[in-house]
């Protein structure tokens, strides 16, 4: 038999080595439960070319971001497709949060308009937006064209010669400038429409009065108009734009039904489906983090940019409802790939 | 061995028009996707593929009328002493036999391709310096121990590290 | 001249030594980066961007460009030395360049690309501070006709690059038309040719194909022959007055040819190292001799590369139009530090703007300073047994290919177009058709559907003045290039009384 010292020595030891076991299996619990993210290298698969208005966004984001996480962030550019080989790609990599995409708004029409679609659009976690663009409708300086009035004008004066660029079936300024059009009883299959390989060269197009219209971001039309090349007739937005004070909103130019989709025209951050919840929380409060941060805001209004902030929840709504939006459109233009 | 003799050319010509005449094919059904004031993503690949067939089907004529299908076959050299080197290696072997070292090297390289993703890219290197250098004839194993080594470390850390290319990492982890 | 006055407050500010250790790190960098084949200025940009965000403008912007221009120099370099170009840019100095090399000439063609691609640069950018503003209007004259006519002239210069047979030479240029074809239709996103592959949906990559055509393609040559000494003794480093005299010509040829290509948007530095090689060859008194191994050749396409990058900043600057990709992301950088380049930014910017101008003047002297001593370092290399050097090579080259686009495929698409390589050599197929053909086939493609759209119907091209310029002098130059030898021999066979 044991003394009673003995005892109570074991009894403090068990008591102790209990206290610390359950200590240690909480502490565990706690481990298993939030990861260390991330360890090593996040890469942000951006599916536009280098130096566009996506890009930009996409190395803005990956630069705050690093800084914040502590680890690097890198953009890596994966063209073609018209944007669908970069989201197949990051869609199909393993969804250890190491592998994300930027996306825009048309990712949600491309199931529809691109003939074998590469990826599904549901399948993805969505994280959030940071920013986004806005959108102009412009003409060449040397137009008589003022307003969207003296476009839709001179559209249906001589629809067969009307020229604009756009992107080809999955550009925003065929969405944009087609409704234009089709809501005024033009058939946009009768115009002149041009496709260009990036936004840019439909700018440059306008500018050298080869188009008679074309549709372009903020930051991809600057140059020109302060080169006296173009001239912005409306914005694709709720209020007018600082920079062009008048320029009136697609509302003020008649037409308060256009579809709010474009009207934020994001950069967004996605996912592989079945991300893990701490990946989608640490990126969404990044993303949060930004828009309320000085130096970031200064950035994007440099970079003519704004600043908006959705949720996971949000951005996956306003996804679907696009989604819904571009069946709609594509049955109207008449663009559909199958 | 008539084919060894068989002109090259003859056979470049008739490969490049079958590679036309398959384009050609794949091309017609293209022509269904053409949208409105576009002549489609057919037009372009069929012309330039029945182009092909025609300057194939010219050389082909031009080496008919010639009659050159066959070479006349060429006598096996004895070493030609070019090298002005200390290690003329190969000296001695038929050109037939030197040429499988092309092959060789190419399925060196394939291999390479092959065992980066495997052993990562790294290792791979290691492997395929040892193997190439041998092949291109260097005798001493301690300079190509040397040499592969080197390499191998070199681009490790200049592409990997240095300028973060994603390199393959293998199975070790890099 | 105010602009004058703006450039020497430029050059004050550019020689500051917080800008000029950004220059000297920018040219450093750029000079490795076009060293290796595959990785470019544009990738190396996009890595240097997040570490540059905290810096001031001008430096970024300073160190940027140079990485850029520096890249132009570093690229002759494997082209010379090994047959390897290590950007697009340098396809036709490997041609002239590696033949010289292998004649142990490798000194003087290092020597002489470095010379020719800083005055080609100095004279471009002269022209950059004198005309900007209204040089950068030209590029806005070019609509889808027009792009359709230079291609169209283009491609006829594939008759220069025939060498004997012409035949064999279109043969080459239209596989290569067709080989472009392959992956997404560009403007309906229709697959073609991708046999179900989803790799092949990317289509083939031409910096990953002329790394196969040109490097591996040599190293698989080599490896048949018997003599192991691939290059001759080197006779010496630098190139001798009289062959300095020789070349100046070609030099100051080539600053217009790189130049005004430099203006237009679609141009990419292959093409212009094409046109500038073939309009050289066609002018100059030697051109008959290039392939062998000519000095010229090498002058006119590397000073053509480098003064293509002042042209390109013309339209940057004066209408923050960039005109290739590179210049796309250097733009992007540019508005990041809040510089929007396009007219109004020397009004509003004219320091940083005017740096950037300025230390690029100061940026291409430091590159010629720093490519002729590593002249000698690298034809010391030359001197490693090429047993050795080869397999090496191969390394260098597989991770270039790898690198454009992260790809494994794209070494596979190497290892394809080297055996290619090898077999048309053998057989005596010109290889620089095929590349141009896929270089120019989507151009001539694209821009004659757009042209359609645009106009509806080709037709119309005719009321086009640029247009049709172009596609008269390409009938000129087809008829003048076929005709004359025809008649030449013709000429001679009557005077031999056949």
């Amino acid at each position: 038999m044991m003394s009673h010292k003995r005892t109570l020595k074991l009894v403090a030891w068990l008591c102790v080595s209990a206290l610390v076991l359950t200590f240690s299996a909480a502490g565990c619990g706690q481990q298993a439960k939030t990861p260390k993210y991330p360890t090593k290298p996040v890469q942000i698969i951006v599916p536009y070319p280098p130096g566009g208005t996506s890009d930009i966004g996409a190395r803005m984001i990956a630069a705050y971001a690093s800084e914040k996480l502590g680890q690097p962030v890198q953009v890596v550019n994966k063209v073609g497709g018209a944007g669908s080989i970069g989201q197949k790609e990051a869609l199909s990599a393993p969804p250890d949060g190491y592998t994300l995409v930027l996306e825009s708004v048309m990712v949600a029409a491309m199931p529809l308009v691109l003939p074998d679609c590469p990826f599904e659009l549901e399948k993805r976690t969505t994280i959030g937006i940071a920013l986004y663009d806005p959108v102009f409708v412009i003409v060449p300086s040397t137009s008589n064209v003022k307003t969207v009035a003296d476009l839709v004008e001179q559209a249906k004066r001589d629809p067969q010669n009307f020229r604009w660029a756009a992107t080809g079936a999955t550009g925003v300024g065929t969405f944009v400038i087609g409704l234009l059009l089709s809501k005024n009883g033009i058939d946009i299959h009768q115009t002149k429409m041009v496709a260009f390989q990036g936004s840019a060269h439909c700018v440059t197009a306008a500018a050298g009065g080869q188009v008679d219209a074309t549709a372009g971001m903020a930051a991809e039309i600057k140059g020109m108009v302060d080169a006296g090349k173009v001239r912005p007739i409306v914005v694709i937005a709720e209020k007018r734009h600082p920079a062009y004070p008048d320029v009136p909103t697609i509302a003020e130019a008649g037409y308060p039904d256009f579809p709010k989709a474009f009207t934020i025209y994001y950069n967004g951050l996605s996912g592989p489906a079945g991300l893990p919840d701490y990946v989608v929380k640490t990126w969404a409060k990044i993303l949060k983090d930004a828009t309320e941060d000085p130096k970031f805001r200064k950035q994007a209004e440099e970079a003519n940019k704004m600043v908006l902030y959705w949720g996971p929840e949000e951005f996956r709504q306003n996804l679907m409802k696009n989604h819904e939006m571009f069946k709609e459109l594509v049955k109207t233009l008449g663009i559909s790939a199958k | 061995m008539w084919w060894r003799r068989l002109n090259g050319e003859a056979v470049a010509e008739a490969v490049a028009m079958a590679v036309g005449a398959v384009f050609a094919i794949l091309a017609v059904p293209l022509f269904s996707k053409a949208a409105h004031h576009d002549v489609g993503p057919g037009l372009f690949p069929l012309l330039a593929a029945a182009a092909v067939i025609v300057c194939a089907v010219l050389g082909l004529v031009v080496i008919g009328l010639s009659r050159r299908w066959l070479l006349p076959g060429r006598p096996v050299t004895p070493a030609s002493g070019t090298a002005t080197g200390a290690e003329a290696t190969g000296a001695g072997e038929a050109p037939a036999t030197r040429e499988v070292r092309v092959l060789w090297l190419a399925v060196a390289v394939a291999a390479y391709i092959v065992g980066a993703q495997w052993l990562g890219f790294t290792l791979a290197t290691l492997g395929f310096v040892t193997f190439a250098c041998r092949l291109f004839g260097a005798r001493s194993w301690v300079r190509i121990g040397a040499v592969s080594m080197g390499v191998a470390v070199l681009t490790y850390f200049v592409f990997v590290r240095g300028l973060e290319v994603a390199l393959p990492p293998g199975i070790l982890g890099f | 001249m105010e602009s004058l006055v703006w450039l020497s407050k430029g050059f004050a500010w550019a020689l500051q030594p917080a800008n000029l250790l950004a220059c000297f790190l920018g040219v450093f960098i750029g000079t490795a980066v076009g060293v290796l084949p595959g990785l470019g200025p544009t990738a190396t940009m996009a890595l240097l961007l997040p570490i540059l965000m905290g810096f001031p403008p001008a430096q970024a912007l300073v160190l940027l460009a140079a990485v850029y221009y520096g890249a132009m120099y570093g690229s002759s370099t494997t082209a010379i030395l090994v047959n390897i170009p290590g950007e697009a840019a340098s396809i036709m100095t490997a041609v002239d360049g590696y033949q010289l090399a292998r004649q142990g000439r490798a000194g003087p063609a290092l020597a002489v690309a470095a010379i020719s691609s800083f005055v080609a640069a100095i004279i471009g950018l002269v022209g950059l501070v004198l005309f900007a503003p209204p040089l950068a209007e030209v590029a806005l004259a070019f609509g889808p006709p027009e792009y359709f006519g230079l291609a169209v002239f283009s491609f006829c210069l594939i008759v220069g690059l025939s060498g004997k047979s012409l035949r064999k030479g279109l043969l080459a240029g239209l596989l290569g038309v067709l080989v472009s074809q392959i992956g997404l239709d560009p403007l309906t996103a229709v697959p073609r040719f991708t046999f179900g592959s989803s790799e092949l949906l990317n289509g083939v990559d031409v910096v990953v194909a002329c790394i196969g055509l040109f490097g591996v393609t040599e190293i698989l040559s080599s490896v048949a022959e018997t003599a192991t000494q691939v290059y001759a003794k080197i006779s010496k480093l630098y190139p001798s007055l009289a062959e300095l005299r020789q070349v100046a010509g070609s030099m100051l040829r080539s600053a217009v040819t790189g130049f005004m290509p430099g203006l237009l948007p679609g141009f990419s530095f292959s093409s212009v190292s094409f046109i500038s090689y073939e309009i050289e060859r066609r002018i100059s008194r030697v051109g008959h001799l290039f392939g062998t191994g000519r000095l010229e050749a090498v002058a006119a396409v590397e000073g053509a590369n480098n003064a293509f990058v002042s042209g390109q900043f013309v339209t940057l600057f004066g209408l923050g139009l960039p005109t290739s990709p590179v210049m796309a992301m250097l733009l992007a950088c540019a508005m990041i530090f809040g510089l929007q380049p396009g007219p109004r930014v020397f009004v509003e910017k004219p320091d940083v703007v005017w740096t950037i101008i300025a230390s690029m003047f100061v940026g291409n002297l430091v590159c010629l300073i720093l490519n002729l001593p590593l002249i000698g370092i690298w034809v010391r290399m030359l001197t490693i047994p090429y047993h050795y050097l080869a397999p090496a090579m191969l390394v260098v080259c597989f991770i270039g290919a790898y690198s454009v686009r992260n790809s494994i495929f794209d070494v596979w698409v190497m290892l394809v177009f080297g055996l290619l390589g090898y077999a048309m050599r053998k057989l005596s197929y010109p290889v620089a058709p095929m590349v141009m053909g896929m270089i120019l086939g989507p151009m001539i493609e694209t821009s004659y559907r757009q042209s359609l759209a645009l106009m509806g119907s080709i037709s119309p091209i005719g009321e086009r003045p640029i247009a049709m310029g172009f596609l008269v002098i390409a009938g000129l130059y087809l008829v003048i290039s076929l005709g004359l030898p025809y008649l030449r021999a013709r000429r001679a066979r009557k005077g031999t009384g056949r």
